[in-house]
């Protein structure tokens, strides 16, 4: 039999593939990739932006020593792993159990899913500042709420070294919760319901129910939205930045800050941008093992 | 084991049609029950009603003669094999086939569930598979599972959605007997659905014809097939499907009055013998049997013939009716024999 060989005139399919992902190829090259291997030389060097006229040398791996070396870098670590573990078994918990309630049919779910979605929606900066008013010792919603329930007197939730961790913890709760409530909602309504029925003639109580079903169901939703937030607050930085600018002290002064300080303040760009690389390596070392783990367990 | 009684029950999804209309049924301990009927007749609503499934919108479900209308589904105490097959995707095919007796209503040791796990997963030619995750098993297999799951349990009845219908011919036919026995050792109270007559006529100690949602005749398969209480029934048993002819067409002599259709089953036409004369239209090769569509008065009648039929499309063939054997309906389709 004669063989029919179409050959098509101009462009083959994988040339047109390419020419369609070009453009995104070429920003994401030049506003990801390019800063961050400049980045990467810049962490070898004594550059300080705000002296463009001295010397820029090379200083070799003295960057990293001296950032690993020092207390600080520790305690922002310390402090961005407690914000972090907060936030997330916070967000991860109340999530699901409000993904579980708005699962069920009741009249008004929609309107209530969407009310509680809002918080979501505003910009991080906004929520800081307006979260800043309701802690005001003396005026703050918050501070009379907590007050009516017992008395504890006036408090600043900010001012106060022990108190202001948990307050940055709470906003962020607050306005995070409804995102890993959707993703986990979105996992719930994935499971199909006559699972749930043969479950029921299998004589399966609701606790059992929960465990075989819904959550080996949901659980690799519950890990993505683990991923998204975790890498989100590992940087962390507008709304605390907003509501504590660090303080008191340095009590709830994040990575991200700390580093924001080192190159924004102090000028010390090289420096910074080891602290960066170091940073970027952490996550990005962190976000590698989380994935492949999600992977495994979403085989199982 | 139970007797399963149903009283008049109904059961409205949305307010126009019902999809069980006041339907009243006995199933026997120890009985081998089987609901016929084509798609949408309500079979599996019914199924359902008595897994406690649905709510029934009026009347009452007896288990034993005891009121379990609006018993919990756990507390019925009913296994169910459902049309889709709906295993644990999360679970290793043993766990799948243990889940039922984890139950805290049950208290069983892990050593008393290894052990029945065990047993059920050999009968059903699955033992290769106990460790295989449920999505990882062929249509078949599944289906199997999803039976065995019921199996392993000793509830008061068993309900079985269509459960044979994705295997292939032979492992159905296997299955059939093997259910059948299965049924008898345990004298295990059993309503099963189906579309397939060669289940129902070989399994079923009672056969129940449902038609959109009414329950029009129960009786024995012999009954069933050998006196059908209208023309739709008559449908429902017997390969190939009985022959349904105008009653001027044979014009018989004997025959009740305001008699309006004949049916005639295929292996009451004999042929090469008799004073009928028509022409073959169609002929299909059954392995031992050969069954023939025969041109007469431009009707088609199916006639069985044992043996290989040597006849072409087109040829003359003679044959006879049994007239024994003819059944009579009425303008109203109903047996007026
Ligand atoms: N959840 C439901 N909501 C609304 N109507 C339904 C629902 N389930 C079934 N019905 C309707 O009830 C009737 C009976 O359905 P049922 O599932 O009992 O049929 P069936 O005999 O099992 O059919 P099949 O052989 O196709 O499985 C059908 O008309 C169907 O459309
Ligand atoms: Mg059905």
């Amino acid at each position: 039999m004669k063989k029919l060989v179409i050959k098509s005139k101009g462009l083959s399919d994988k040339a047109i593939g390419w020419l369609f992902i070009a453009p995104t190829i070429i920003l994401l090259l030049l506003i990801n990739v390019y800063p961050l291997i400049y980045a990467i030389r810049m962490s070898f060097t004594n550059f300080y932006a705000n002296k463009l006229t001295q010397v820029v040398k090379n200083v070799g791996l003295k960057n990293y020593y001296k950032i690993l070396g020092k207390e600080a870098i520790w305690e922002k670590m310390q402090i961005t792993a407690h914000f972090m573990f907060w936030t997330l078994s916070l967000q991860i918990i109340i999530g699901l159990s409000l993904a579980l309630l708005l699962n069920k049919k009741f009249k008004g779910n929609e309107l209530l899913t969407t009310t509680i979605v809002l918080p979501m929606m505003l910009s991080p900066a906004v929520v800081g500042v307006f979260w800043g008013y309701l802690y005001n010792p003396q005026v703050g919603l918050f501070t009379y709420i907590v007050n009516f329930f017992y008395d504890f007197g006036s408090f600043d939730m900010l001012g106060s070294g022990t108190l202001a961790p948990w307050a940055i913890v709470i906003v962020d709760t607050w306005m995070w919760t409804p995102f890993t409530m959707l993703i986990c909602l979105a996992g719930l309504r994935s499971i199909p319901g006559y699972l749930y029925e043969a479950a029921e003639v299998d004589r399966a109580s609701k606790w059992q129910q929960f465990v075989y079903i819904t959550l080996p169901s949901v659980l690799p939703f519950l890990l993505l939205a683990l991923l998204f937030r975790g890498i989100e607050n590992f940087k962390m930085f507008d709304m605390v930045m907003e509501l504590t600018g660090g303080g008191p002290g340095s009590m709830t002064e994040l990575t991200s800050m700390n580093l924001k300080r080192e190159a924004f303040e102090k000028w010390k760009t090289g420096y910074s941008s080891a602290y960066a690389v170091i940073l970027f390596v952490t996550i990005f070392g962190f976000g590698n093992v989380y994935v492949k783990v999600m992977n495994k367990i979403k085989d199982r | 084991m139970s007797k399963i009684e149903l009283k008049n029950v109904t059961k409205v999804y949305d307010k126009t049609n019902k999809a069980i209309d006041d339907l009243s049924l006995i199933i026997n301990d120890g009985e081998f029950f089987i609901l016929l009927g084509p798609t949408g007749a309500g079979k599996t609503t019914t199924l359902r009603s008595i897994a406690g499934l649905e709510k029934i919108n009026s009347g009452k479900i007896l288990f034993d003669d005891e009121d379990y209308t609006s018993v919990q589904p756990a507390f019925r105490d009913t296994a169910f094999v459902f049309q889709q097959f709906s295993l644990y995707p999360h679970y290793k095919v043993f766990d799948n086939l243990a889940f039922p007796l984890k139950s805290r209503l049950r208290n069983l040791s892990k050593d008393e569930i290894k052990e029945k796990v065990e047993k059920i997963a050999k009968m059903l030619k699955i033992e290769s598979k106990l460790n295989n995750k449920a999505t990882e098993l062929s249509g078949g297999e599944m289906q199997r599972v999803a039976i065995g799951r019921a199996l392993v349990r000793d509830p008061n009845i068993y309900l079985m959605d269509e459960p044979l219908s994705s295997l292939d011919a032979k492992l159905r036919e296997t299955l059939r007997v093997e259910l059948k026995n299965i049924q008898r050792n345990l004298g295990a109270t059993i309503l099963y659905v189906t579309h397939d007559q060669a289940e129902a006529t070989t399994m079923a100690d009672r056969i129940g014809v449902l038609e959109e949602g009414k329950l029009v005749q129960v009786g024995t398969p012999e009954e069933i097939y050998n006196n059908p209480k209208s023309t739709y029934v008559a449908h429902r048993l017997g390969s190939p499907r009985i022959n349904i002819i105008d009653e001027e067409i044979l014009s018989l002599k004997d025959k009740p009055n305001n008699t309006k259709q004949l049916g005639i089953r295929p292996e009451n036409i004999k042929i090469n013998t008799g004073t009928y004369e028509g022409k073959i239209r169609t002929t299909e090769a059954l392995g031992a049997e050969t069954v023939i569509g025969i041109e007469y008065k431009q009707i088609e009648l199916l006639a069985l013939f044992q043996g290989s039929f040597k006849g072409i499309k087109g040829d003359n063939i003679k044959f006879d009716i049994d007239t024994k054997n003819i059944l009579y309906f009425n303008d109203r389709n109903e047996n007026i024999s």
